[in-house]
């Protein structure tokens, strides 16, 4: 097992079922040993930086890339092993890409007609799930002569149409205007629960991915590093490497002794063992106070970024290290004022240095 | 797979007839043939033509393009669309206008024969008929491929040598000639082939070159074998050729990018109006004149009340088997590209490769292999329209390949792959998706053969059914017997069929780029 779960349990069964999976082109793999598997109902998000192979595996799942080994499991039945290989066309898979890839000479209709022509009441199914994504009155309109959100969600529903056991979405927001990204993506999150349907996400937006999975696994070079709830995966990364990638994090060295550690903010508890170790501290986990007196950590604010809803301070600490502290826009304080920095609750995390790094 | 390696089959098989058939009279009446006094006449005559046409096409070309692109030579944007322009006539069809201009009772000598000038040198025939007549109309191939070398290269070399202190001359020769290697020496050889292939200019002009000579010794004696021994020879020069061209090119460094700024242009200065001349005489010659020759001898054919009805026989002929060469071409083209373009490995580069040997084949030598293979294998086959169409497809496939793998590379595999995860086989995705995607480049490859093929000569020659005339074969009898008039109206049909894809390929892509 390469990745670590730490979501919650739940009972249903696995429509994937994903073990010890290599993809490799030549002599590179780009997918080393995944293990992976999602329960029904359940939308999972790939998050890694781009090259990592969470394209890749979505599309060894779809069938459209051969692993060098591992085995893939599609509700109960194997669709890739040792001897056995189930065609793209065959897995009841639906796919959503970066564009759409609508296809440009059908309508509306004819795209999500497509997957279901010759399905007993195709014409009611596709009036049901152009309903579903809210496009009724759009039938007859070829794909360029629809916005880029509305081609998106003529995208799901032509995946969606002929019932298929998993959905698989690549990237399906990148293309689109950030303005509109949010929306088109509670609006695809709302229709997937709404129908009850499996599906992944790949991504390497972590905003995105913490806001639409029910569970992310965090991909680096070819392997799943973790598996978890966004928040877990947000506040209790597994190791440096993920915490580096979810979030904006900084890092200060400290060293850690009988269950504490001592750093420049000062010292707390840990688990962490005895020896040099980094603490990982995200700008919302200081308070900030202006205070001269009392409990922290002193320093002077040197910078401040305004965001609207929420201000970004770098402070400058005694130690001359600086650190981001991220406060709600209503509190106020100049540049070059002293201030004193404090922990909150146990949301950092320590992790061991180690010396051969 | 099995139809795209089917299709690579069917296309080479019957080309390795043209050596089972010269095996089949022995070595020794082999070397007999290949190693006489006269072959090696005749190679020398063949390489000196070539040699002869490469000498005028390149200094022309070079210097055409570079006027137009780099210099403010007047009018330059139109000059640079008429001097690929002569390519609108086929090669028998120059040479018909040029012998009704320049031979003996040509124009040239009625308009001189008032001032006593009686008999004019027969230039216009035998070596320096050819020459002159490949050179000056084929020259576009190098031209077209230069011009695209000087339009991407970065104009800051140029401006560093002059920076460095060059003369504008001396900036041409070690800056811009050095980095027109690669289009130089492709264009070269595909002139070289084309010279080598035509059979139509020489046979006219009557200089005796290896596909004359093969033709004449087909036609003329008994002992095929004759034929087929010298068709050897002359694939074994132009595999030659080929290989020596990409020796020379795998050399060169890679090509360049494309430039950010377009380069500066020099002024001609007093040499502006001579140039413009030259510029305008090559034109009268190579492009106005034969023109309104042919548009003389139609209005004249016209006026004769001269039977419209044998061209118009003909036309039809030339529809209908320029109509099955393209269809069936292309139809042809899609097993091999799918697997080439959307599979890969190198069973697939290799199929995708042995395609292409129809185009590098002389159409005589096709012809005559197909000759060799129907007689030989099947019979019934010999003497048909079918055995015709057979020919132009294996000459003319890679056309309609490279347009079908041109389209297939545009269009983006998600399409076919979203196809298939809705649930749609192969055959499926192919019918519903790829091909109506795909349509317009299919299309265009097809009217590539179909164009190419009205206009294709030496093999509709050798392969028609006895009394199956088209267009070519008319413009060809009637110009080697002298009737002009009765090559005129055909040869205009060709001249306006060959515009189609000039302006498509040529024309329409010059002017775009000007106006960016």
């Amino acid at each position: 097992m390469t990745g670590q779960t730490t979501g919650a349990p739940n009972e249903s069964t696995p429509v994937l079922e994903i073990s010890n999976l290599v993809v490799a082109y030549g002599d590179v793999a780009a997918v080393r040993g995944v293990d992976f598997s999602l329960r029904d109902g359940r939308i999972a998000a790939l998050l890694g930086p781009s090259g990592c192979g969470k394209t890749t595996l979505l599309r060894a799942i779809a069938g459209f890339e051969r692993p060098s080994a591992g085995t893939i499991r599609l509700a109960g039945r194997t669709v890739c092993g040792r001897e056995t290989w189930t065609e793209p066309e065959d897995r009841q898979v639906g796919m959503v890409f970066q564009n759409g890839a609508l296809f440009p000479h059908l309508t509306v209709v004819g795209n999500v007609l497509y997957g279901v022509r010759g399905h007993a009441d195709a014409h009611g199914r596709v009036r049901e799930v152009l309903a579903q994504v809210g496009l009724e009155g759009l039938g007859e309109r070829l794909p360029d002569q629809l916005s880029g959100g509305q081609q998106q969600r003529v995208a799901l529903a032509r995946a969606l149409a002929p019932r298929p056991q998993i959905i698989l979405l690549d990237e399906p927001f990148a293309s689109l205007d950030a303005s509109l990204r949010e929306r088109v993506r509670h609006e695809v999150r709302s229709v997937l629960k709404a129908s009850g349907i499996t599906a992944i996400l790949v991504t390497h937006d972590q905003e995105e991915a913490l806001s639409f999975a029910d569970e992310v696994a965090i991909m680096v070079e070819g392997k799943i590093l973790q598996v978890g709830r966004p928040a877990d995966i947000y506040h209790r990364p597994v190791s440096l490497e993920v915490a580096n990638f979810v979030g904006s994090g900084q890092l200060l060295a400290c060293r850690v002794s009988a269950g504490r550690f001592r750093s420049s903010l000062g010292t707390a508890t840990c688990t962490a063992p005895d020896g040099p170790g980094l603490v990982f501290l995200r700008p919302e986990d200081l308070t900030l106070v202006r205070w001269l007196q009392g409990e922290g950590a002193a320093g002077t604010v040197s910078e401040r970024r305004f965001f609207g809803h929420d201000v970004l301070d770098t402070v400058r600490l005694a130690s001359g290290e600086t650190i981001e502290v991220r406060s709600l826009s209503s509190t106020t304080v100049p540049v070059g004022s002293p201030v004193r920095l404090a922990l909150r609750e146990r949301t950092y995390r320590v992790f061991p240095v180690d010396p051969q790094i | 797979m099995l139809g795209a390696i089917a299709t690579a089959l069917a296309v080479n098989v019957p080309l390795a007839y043209i050596f089972v058939r010269a095996a089949g009279a022995g070595w020794p009446r082999y070397a007999e043939v290949v190693f006489s006094q006269q072959t090696l006449a005749l190679l020398a005559r063949t390489l000196l033509l070539v040699g002869g046409v490469l000498c005028l096409a390149v200094p022309l070309s070079v210097t055409l393009a570079w006027l137009v692109t780099r210099t403010d030579l007047p009018g330059r944007r139109v000059w640079a669309v008429v001097a690929s322009l002569p390519l609108v006539f086929p090669s028998y069809v120059a040479a018909f206008a040029w012998v009704s201009i320049w031979g003996p009772k040509g124009f040239v000598q009625k308009a001189l024969a008032p001032l006593g000038i009686e008999i004019l040198p027969s230039w216009a025939y035998g070596y320096s008929g050819a020459w002159l007549v490949l050179a000056l109309f084929t020259y576009p191939y190098v031209y077209l491929l230069v011009v695209a070398g000087l339009r991407k290269m970065d104009p800051s070399t140029e401006e560093a040598a002059r920076s460095l202190g060059r003369s504008p001359w001396a900036v041409f020769f070690s800056a811009v000639l050095p980095q027109l290697k690669r289009p130089l020496y492709a264009g070269s050889l595909l002139m070289a082939l084309y010279t080598l292939s035509d059979f139509g200019a020489v046979s006219i002009v009557r200089y005796k070159t290896f596909t004359l000579s093969i033709y004449n010794a087909y036609r003329g004696l008994f002992d095929r074998s004759v034929a087929a021994s010298l068709a050897t020879v002359l694939v074994v020069i132009t595999v030659a050729l080929i290989v020596l061209e990409s020796w020379l090119s795998s050399r060169l460094p890679p090509s360049q990018v494309r430039p950010s700024r377009p380069p500066e242009r020099l002024a001609l200065g007093r040499w502006r109006w001579p140039a413009t001349l030259a510029v305008v005489l090559l034109a009268m010659v190579n492009l106005m004149a034969p023109l309104a020759v042919v548009v003389h001898w139609a209005v004249k054919a016209w006026r004769l009340g001269n039977p419209i009805g044998v061209a118009g026989e003909a036309a039809l002929h030339s529809l209908g088997v320029a109509v099955l060469a393209a269809v069936a071409a292309v139809a042809l083209s899609l097993p091999v590209s799918i697997w080439a373009m959307r599979h890969g490995g190198w069973l697939a580069r290799l199929t995708l490769g042995m395609t292409y040997s129809g185009y590098a084949l002389p159409g005589l030598v096709i012809a005559l292999s197909l000759v060799f293979f129907a007689t030989r294998l099947v019979p019934p086959l010999y003497q048909t329209v079918l055995l015709l169409v057979v020919a132009y497809v294996v000459r003319f496939l890679p056309e309609a390949v490279s347009a079908t793998r041109a389209s297939l590379g545009a269009l983006a595999p998600i399409f076919e792959e979203a196809a298939k995860s809705l649930g749609r086989g192969s055959w499926s995705v192919l019918r519903t998706i790829t091909l109506p995607l795909i349509r317009p480049g299919l299309l265009a490859g097809a009217g590539l053969v179909f164009l190419t093929t009205m206009k294709e000569l030496p093999a509709t020659l050798i392969l028609r059914p006895t009394g199956f005339e088209t267009l070519a074969t008319r413009v060809w009898t009637a110009t080697s017997e002298g009737v002009y008039s009765q090559a005129a109206l055909p040869a205009l049909a060709l001249v306006g069929t060959s515009a189609i894809p000039v302006y498509f390929l040529i024309v329409r892509p010059v002017l775009s780029e000007h106006s960016r």
